[in-house]
């Protein structure tokens, strides 16, 4: 008795007897394509239905198949066998997203696919939602139908944990012979440490090709939040030039970090890959000892002269000439580069915007020297409760700053907080 | 030249740690009775042991390196569900034994020292969970790598108890048969123990923890073959000693203590103390990374949070079963008058009779095109591989007629 069907458990269809209009048998269904053509639609539709008889496939349309639940089997009636090309907007359920690890948006981790669920609406099939709870295993494993009768008995229900297309993403591998044309638009939702957490789950292949689909400045922030080992792997996968490009986008001490951590050949090759002004001022950093201040400070800092006034850096601001993110003090600089003064963000906020910055800035400004101790550095940023402090030399020329959270992930790194 | 040496020590790791931990309390319990009890004549099993140990640890390797995944991970994506929840039920029961076997071999060096296995085996328990949930694992393993050397011992003792080398040599190439249940459950054992499931996943996931790339490929399978060699000569002169000093004598091992006497020649009076320290050791060292590494791969292949960088209650199957599977492992041991020798070589009888199953599914993924490209098996590749399998498999039936029907093994 045909039933109409309200929806279907991929892993339950799979391997079904697939006829003809005649009941001759043309083989058994080994996959689901569906086509992620119209980036719009929220769930995509399945249209080809791959077919495997006696060790070859086939592919056929499946606006020609008919599915329909015989005796609690699914049955698939093909009224005309047309073959149906795979284009490179087509993805396949079974090669690539079941049994597969994909990225849960909403959850911001990576889950496995242990089933997925498609739903008929009028006479097309749509893909709605993956499976990845232990109930979607249980079925796979055919336990699940007494699972739920035992817990009936005691009023209890194992839930589904399912998670609506929309809000997976999944990664597709990168083949010789077919060319997926992907785009990750659904991971622009990530937080960048989401997607560095994300990106530290998966394996170094899987990592490289998400990687590759950011843009610098995304990938430059999240190289930053990514853990050291996997850090390195994927610098050291990149080209000298893509290294180059991304690293220029982050601020230099992190810069340095990562360069220390390859082999010196291939740290050359990228930082002659780099620009100019990028590459002399990580050169400089790397020269510094451990342990000093100067091995960990960057060279991302804003300066301002005496005679300048505090609208012209407000407007700076407004009109994203200082595009720093992290940001708490403004630096001021006489023509040898001398720090004269140091302006809070507070202050500027408050002061009269036709003010001289000089009039402003607080001259007997908390400082370390480069060649300072870290452990220094510690004592002097918790005494007098900073959240940034410049780096000077003994002319009182400014080489760098060091924000609280560079020394927090120092103390890290070393093992002496644990985290 | 040099720069070839730099490369190599680089990638130097996976191989040989893998082949110190397969020496661990199942190994030497299991080739200590091969030795006392059948002489020279298990001998031969060693080299068709080393030529499928090695064929199959560098696909292992390959697979980690062009794949970049586990192989739980690969199981998993290729073959689905069901089949991977046989594959793992198998390898838990294995590896719960394989931890009992594990702290039988504390119990027993213990016992040595005069301690009950009854103090013993739960305080190594909770020193062992301890060390794995809060301590530095990197450094503990380096600690454990260093007094594996202790089982060099072995090849001094053997030399000094002055063997006829003419009659090792013929046992080690000419096969013989005897057609008890015992010896073909010792066979099994030989191979279970050396070419133990769980080390697969192993030296997979220590491949791609090492980042190792597909150009210094010809550096890791020298490193694996090292491994090999690492574990495989060790079998032997254990295998040796035991034959030379207990065979003649015609001791059986029962306990600890007995298998202690091999080393005899070389400690004399120490023998005793020095076999079972380097029993402790090696007991503890693999009581440590085999509920870790069971319980870590099962908990990726089904989609649980896993690692000991997780939280209780964010990865809570890991840790359950980490501790469950620790727990069992000693609860076994402490059972009154539980014959530790045989709930070891038992539980290498049950690796062997797992292999055959991992050994498939990793010969039908190493071949497949989409998974590995050009890097996949050549013809001699499979046929070693196809080979092991298929003997494996003829054994466990031999093993199993001549269990239940000892008269119908004699007729062959």
């Amino acid at each position: 008795m045909n039933k109409d069907i309200n929806a279907i458990h991929f892993s339950n269809i799979l391997g079904c007897k697939v006829l003809s209009e005649n009941n001759d048998y043309l083989g058994q269904l080994s996959d689901f394509g569906v086509s992620v053509l119209n980036e719009e639609l929220k769930n995509p539709l399945v249209t080809i239905a791959k077919i495997k008889f006696k060790n070859k496939f086939s592919y056929l349309d499946l606006k020609n198949i008919k599915i329909s639940l015989e005796n609690d089997n699914y049955v698939l009636k093909c009224s005309s066998v047309v073959e149906k090309k795979i284009d490179s907007k087509t993805i396949f359920l079974a090669g690539h997203i079941l049994d597969k690890q994909i990225i849960d948006i909403n959850g911001r981790k990576v889950v496995r696919v242990n089933d997925i669920k498609i739903v008929p609406i009028e006479e097309d099939w749509y893909v709605i939602a993956v499976d990845v709870g232990v109930k979607g295993l249980l079925r796979r494993l055919g336990v699940s139908r007494i699972l739920d009768s035992s817990l009936k008995i005691i009023n209890k229900e194992l839930k589904s944990n399912l998670i609506l297309w929309n809000d997976i993403e999944a990664i597709l591998p990168r083949n010789e012979n077919i060319v997926l044309s992907k785009t990750y638009k659904k991971l622009e939702k990530l937080h960048t440490s989401d997607l560095a957490d994300i990106l530290e789950d998966f394996d170094t292949k899987t990592s490289m090709e998400i990687f590759s689909h950011l843009d610098k400045d995304r990938a430059a922030d999240v190289l930053e939040e990514i853990e050291p080992n996997v850090k390195k792997k994927i610098v050291e996968t990149l080209s000298s030039e893509q290294a180059a490009d991304i690293l220029e986008e982050m601020p230099s001490d992190e810069a340095v970090d990562i360069l220390q951590d390859l082999d010196d050949e291939q740290a050359e090759q990228i930082l002659n890959n780099m620009e100019k002004d990028a590459s002399e001022d990580i050169r400089e950093l790397m020269k510094y000892e451990e342990d000093t201040a100067g091995s960990i400070m960057s060279k991302e800092y804003i300066t301002y002269k005496k005679a300048q006034r505090v609208f012209e850096v407000l407007e700076d601001f407004r009109n994203s000439r200082i595009d720093d993110e992290v940001l708490f003090s403004i630096f001021v600089i006489d023509e040898n580069e001398k720090l004269c003064g140091v302006i809070t963000l507070r202050d500027l906020i408050a002061a009269d915007i036709n003010l001289n910055l000089d009039k402003i800035m607080e001259e007997n400004y908390i400082h370390v020297h480069n060649t300072d101790s870290l452990h220094d550095l510690i004592k002097i940023v918790t005494k007098y409760n900073l959240v940034e402090i410049p780096v000077i030399n003994e002319n009182k020329e400014l080489l760098g700053t060091i924000l609280i959270n560079d020394i927090i992930d120092e103390l890290v790194e070393n093992k002496l907080i644990k985290i | 030249m040099f720069k070839k040496l730099l490369i190599f020590l680089s990638v130097l790791g996976p191989g040989i740690i893998t082949g110190s931990v397969d020496n661990d309390a199942g190994g030497i319990t299991t080739y200590s009775v091969a030795g006392a009890t059948y002489g020279y004549k298990l001998l031969w099993t060693l080299i068709p042991s080393f030529i499928a140990l090695f064929v199959v640890q560098e696909m292992n390797a390959r697979m980690g390196i062009v794949t970049g995944k586990g192989l739980a991970d690969l199981i998993r994506e290729n073959f689905g569900v069901k089949i991977t929840f046989f594959i793992f039920l198998g390898l838990l029961i294995a590896n719960v034994g394989n931890t009992a076997t594990e702290f039988a071999g504390v119990a027993g060096s213990m016992q040595v020292f005069g301690f009950s296995k009854y103090i013993m085996v739960p305080l190594s328990a909770i020193g062992v969970w301890v060390l794995v949930v809060k301590g530095n694992y990197k450094i503990s393993e380096r600690i454990f790598l260093i007094f594996s050397f202790a089982l060099l011992s072995y090849v001094v003792s053997a030399i000094l108890a002055k063997p006829d080398w003419v009659d090792i040599g013929k046992a080690l190439v000419k096969p013989s048969f005897e057609f008890k249940a015992h010896y073909f459950s010792m066979v099994i054992g030989i191979i279970g123990t050396t070419i133990a499931p769980w080390m697969q996943f192993y030296m997979q996931s220590a491949v791609i923890e090492k980042g190792i790339k597909i150009e210094q490929y010809r550096y890791a399978v020298l490193d694996v073959f090292v491994g090999c060699i690492a574990t495989i000569v060790v079998a032997f002169f254990i295998i040796i000693s035991c034959a030379s000093t207990l065979y003649p004598n015609h001791i059986i091992i029962n306990e600890a203590e007995d298998a202690a006497m091999a080393l005899k020649p070389f400690a004399g009076v120490f023998a005793s103390q020095l076999f079972a320290f380097g029993l402790f050791v090696a007991s503890i060292f693999s009581a440590t990374i085999l509920p870790l590494a069971t319980a870590f791969y099962i908990c990726e292949s089904f989609g649980f949070d896993a690692g000991i960088d997780k939280d209780f209650k964010d990865a809570p199957e890991f840790y359950g079963l980490f501790t469950a599977i620790i727990v069992i492992g000693v609860v076994i041991i402490l059972i009154p008058g539980a014959p530790l020798i045989t709930i070891t070589i038992g539980s290498q009888v049950i690796n062997g009779l797992l292999l055959p199953v991992v050994l498939i599914s990793m010969i039908l993924m190493v071949n497949k095109k989409e998974l590995m490209g050009e890097y996949v098996n050549n013809k001699a590749q499979n046929l070693v591989g196809w080979l092991t399998i298929a003997i494996l498999i003829i054994l466990t039936i031999i093993l199993l007629i001549s269990s239940f029907m000892p008269s119908a093994a004699t007729g062959i």
